[in-house]
């Protein structure tokens, strides 16, 4: 039995990272910081700038780029966040390293 | 899987390969050393005669009910919470089924097999080296994909795996259907659909294990993963080159070539004992510049995109980024500015309620206990035995044993607050919370949830330490975890403010030493950072689950294993500390106290304590002897102050600054001998137990006298 990738989705990041003519229609998905996003709001994870160690464990969490997130609060101290039904805190210092688009 | 060949006469078990495999686990059928691929356990001759072991091993996310399934297959107890990582080691079980005998395993939670933390290196060296007859992974139907992750990775790590969906109760209450056969089919692997709150559960459970194990019911053709055709080259081609290897046999080329793509360290320099991997890094170099592909971002979102796939072909309901009612609960309690407040009330009335609810109970119990040794005695003295004796076992054991005793009240009701705080889902917030504040002193908010566990019993604290993931911080926590008073300190603390206070002074104290013995742990960990260098920090990142009812059987449990210990201990460590004691205190037999053993010990220490912390001899024994377990500390003190009630006698002999003096020391003294233990095991080096030891006795003396000296002018 094979799992076959959907080949259609391919370069899903790519995509998105040089911007295909329907998303620069959208000039409201501005890139901003998780650390800036606003609650309730779902955001699109752009690119991780983190440490190594910390994008791993982030993509072990299913926090990758291209995945999308609820955010649950963002005030004081770390965010949080709601991904594939999981709730995730994520220390205000890697939110900052991590862009999203609204 | 084929039906096992089960003859009578030969004592052989022979799994039959499975019937499509991979190609590239065919050379590993084969080896030389190690077990041969597909081969069954060999039997154990346990009492009944023909037992075939089977042994299966639980691997998933945290917090997903491993151990809740684990406890109830096979009857354990072990810790069950609301919150991820509980299970830091290994631990066994056993049922048996139609004379057959399933070993369990249950692993820490993990939530990749990668080499990032110790869990995972745990878990994924179990699964490969030890081979199990079965994986089974168990994932939350709540979060099928996300908890899925690991067993994915772990598809292409073994062939015999199977799925448990656990938390079928909860993914019903939110509509969410799963379609099995989809599953199994898309999987190729069996899957079981199930509660572990159901009451047929059990029984549903062990089948399922029974029938994966044994019948052709289920056909293990576990899905065989593509990646991009890019990525594929390049697994094709690191394959190649290390497929004649003679290190790490056991693991299947394809996956340690992922690996390497995905920069396991582990995995790599293992590799690099062999083979030079430099080319293989250059041309993911260039792949990452000229593609802009990544293979160690790339790989799990294929993994996940497969992931999505299935979950959309076999789940109906699922919506992503519902609002729930966590979510309304979390509005308030984790605040930015209600947070704190809430959090600072919860743990005090957890204090409030400890200290009330249990003064009724010790008072109970005292009366229960001054009488009936009196009884004792009168029986003793009736029968005509020696006074010596007499004294020995009234005076003695009775009351060493009996003080101990008298603050189990005080442990269970602390232990069920825990209990419900954990499995509420609450504890989770907490390190949530405290992480803004705790980051003040360097430290993570994971590592609150070691000093919560460390104020039940230090032993456990030190332990959830692994947990955190900055090595500094961990050993910082390993060696401050004993200023944090364990249930069996709150005892003494809880008894003997209630002693000398009225009751709201009394509370206010307590609340004032266990604010002490947490700015303690805060400053030395600043203080740590100075010895113990540098080390990655590891920014924080936790899964914070959702509140859920407490159950009563959790709480229970939890409750019992736990005051289970000290129970126990009163009927054995107690028992025979409480006789030395009383020989200590009474030889040469019918001398004044100050001429026994114990009374020449304790006044030449005296003559330091008394000018530093107000310690006569009595009290200096009393701490001595409560080195290596601190509820012997009550014992002494019973023996010790001989006399109708313990409660009077020490009124009459200790001064108010005297006795907060005591209550300072004792709360954050040194470590007993089992936490002794632990920080060795966990560091694994004599010179920090050492400091482990000396450390808080330091600390503790230099506090003491200063609130000794602050005390002596008021009163
Ligand atoms: N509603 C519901 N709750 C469950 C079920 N199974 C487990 N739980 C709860 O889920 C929580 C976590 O269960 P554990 O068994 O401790 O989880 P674990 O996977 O062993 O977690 P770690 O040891 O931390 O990795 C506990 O509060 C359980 O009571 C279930 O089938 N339904
Ligand atoms: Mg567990």
């Amino acid at each position: 039995m094979l799992i076959y990738p959907n080949f259609k989705n391919l370069d899903i990041s790519k995509n998105y990272l040089y911007g295909s003519s329907k998303q620069q229609m959208n000039t409201m998905n501005k890139k901003i910081s998780l650390a800036d996003s606003t609650v309730n709001s779902i955001v699109k994870v752009e690119k991780i700038v983190t440490g190594e160690k910390a994008r791993r464990f982030l993509a072990d969490l299913g926090v990758l780029e291209g995945v999308k997130l609820r955010i649950i609060k963002n005030d004081l101290g770390p965010i949080l966040v709601e991904i594939k039904a999981t709730r995730v805190a994520i220390g205000r210092g890697i939110a900052t390293k991590i862009e999203v688009t609204a | 899987m084929r039906r096992s060949r089960f003859n009578q006469g030969k004592k052989t078990y022979k799994r039959k390969p499975h019937g499509r495999r991979p190609h590239w686990r065919k050379p590993h059928g084969k080896l030389p050393g190690g077990k041969p691929h597909g081969v069954g356990r060999p039997f154990v001759d346990a009492d009944s005669d023909h037992t075939i072991e089977h042994r299966i091993a639980f691997l998933g996310n945290p917090n997903v009910g491993k151990s809740s399934i684990f406890n109830i297959l096979t009857g354990s107890h072990q810790h069950i919470g609301n919150w991820p990582g509980k299970t830091v080691e290994k631990k066994e079980g056993h049922f048996l089924l139609s004379d057959e005998y399933f070993s369990l395993i249950d692993l820490p939670g993990a939530y990749s097999l990668s080499a990032h933390s110790e869990e995972e290196l745990i878990t994924r060296q179990y699964v490969v080296e030890e081979r199990p007859d079965l994986v089974c992974a168990i994932v939350d139907a709540t979060r099928l994909e996300r908890t899925s992750y690991i067993a994915l990775q772990a598809l292409e790590l073994t062939d015999n795996i199977a799925l448990i969906v656990n938390m079928m109760d909860l993914a019903e209450k939110e509509n969410i259907q799963i379609d099995r056969h989809k599953l199994e089919k898309q999987l190729g692997i069996p899957v079981l659909l199930v509660s572990a709150f159901d009451n047929n559960c059990i029984i549903r459970i062990k089948k399922f294990l029974y029938d994966a194990l044994h019948t052709e019911k289920y056909t293990f053709q576990p899905a065989f993963l593509l990646y991009s055709q890019k990525l594929e080259t390049m697994i094709n081609s690191v394959s190649r080159q290390i497929s004649d290897r003679t290190v790490l046999r056991d693991y299947p080329t394809r996956w340690l070539s992922i690996k390497v793509l995905e920069g396991d360290n582990w995995v790599i320099s293992k590799l690099e004992e062999e083979y030079v991997l430099d080319d293989i890094f250059k041309k993911i170099e260039k792949l990452k510049k000229s593609e802009k592909l990544d293979p160690a971002d790339e790989i799990p979102k294929r993994k996940y995109k497969a992931l999505e796939n299935i979950v959309k072909k076999s789940v109906i309901g699922y919506k992503d980024f519902k609002e729930k009612k966590s979510d309304k609960v979390d509005k308030v309690v984790m605040h930015k500015f209600w947070g704190y407040p809430i959090l600072i009330l919860i743990y005090a009335a957890f204090f409030l309620i400890t200290f009330y609810a249990s003064g009724p109970i010790i008072n109970g119990l005292d009366y229960l206990l001054t009488s009936s040794s009196e009884i004792v005695r009168g029986w003793l003295l009736a029968v005509n035995s020696p006074i010596f004796l007499t004294s020995l076992i009234v005076d003695g054991i009775l009351a060493g044993v009996g003080a101990v005793l008298l603050f189990i009240p005080i442990i269970v009701i602390f232990y069920i607050l825990i209990a419900v705080m954990e499995d509420s889902g609450y504890l989770a917030r907490t390190a949530y919370l405290m992480d803004s504040v705790l980051g003040k002193f360097g430290l993570q908010g994971t590592a609150f949830l070691s000093m919560i566990m460390g104020l039940g019993c230090n032993v456990t604290g030190i332990m959830a330490a692994r947990t955190i993931k900055s090595e500094r911080d961990r050993m910082s926590m390993i060696l401050t975890n004993s200023f944090l008073p364990c249930a069996a300190r709150l005892g003494v603390i809880a008894f003997l403010t209630g002693i000398f206070f009225k009751p709201w002074v009394a509370a206010l104290l307590m609340l004032a030493l266990y604010t002490l013995s947490f700015l303690l742990v805060f400053l030395s960990a600043l203080f740590f950072k100075l010895f113990l260098g540098k080390s990655e920090t590891m920014p924080l990142i936790i899964e914070i689950p959702e509140y859920r009812l407490p159950r009563l059987k959790n709480i229970f449990y939890l409750t019992w294993e736990r005051a289970g210990i000290f129970v126990k201990k009163a009927g054995t460590f107690i028992f025979i500390a409480s006789i030395v004691i009383w020989f200590m205190g009474n030889i040469p037999y019918g001398v004044t106290p100050e001429y026994t053993i114990a009374g020449y010990m304790g006044r030449g220490l005296a003559y330091i304590t008394e000018p530093l912390f107000g310690f006569d001899w009595r009290m200096v024994v009393t701490l001595l002897f409560g080195i290596p377990a601190k509820e012997v500390v009550i014992s002494a003190l019973g023996i010790l102050y001989p006399g109708v009630s313990l409660v009077e006698s020490l009124l009459a002999a200790w001064t108010i600054p005297q006795a907060i003096s005591f209550l300072v020391f004792q709360l954050t003294y040194s470590p007993c001998f089992a936490t002794l233990a632990t920080i060795r095991s966990e560091t694994k080096s004599w010179k920090m137990t050492a400091v482990g030891f000396f450390y808080p006795l330091i600390v503790t003396s230099l506090i003491t006298v200063a609130v000794y000296y602050s005390l002596l002018p008021f009163f």
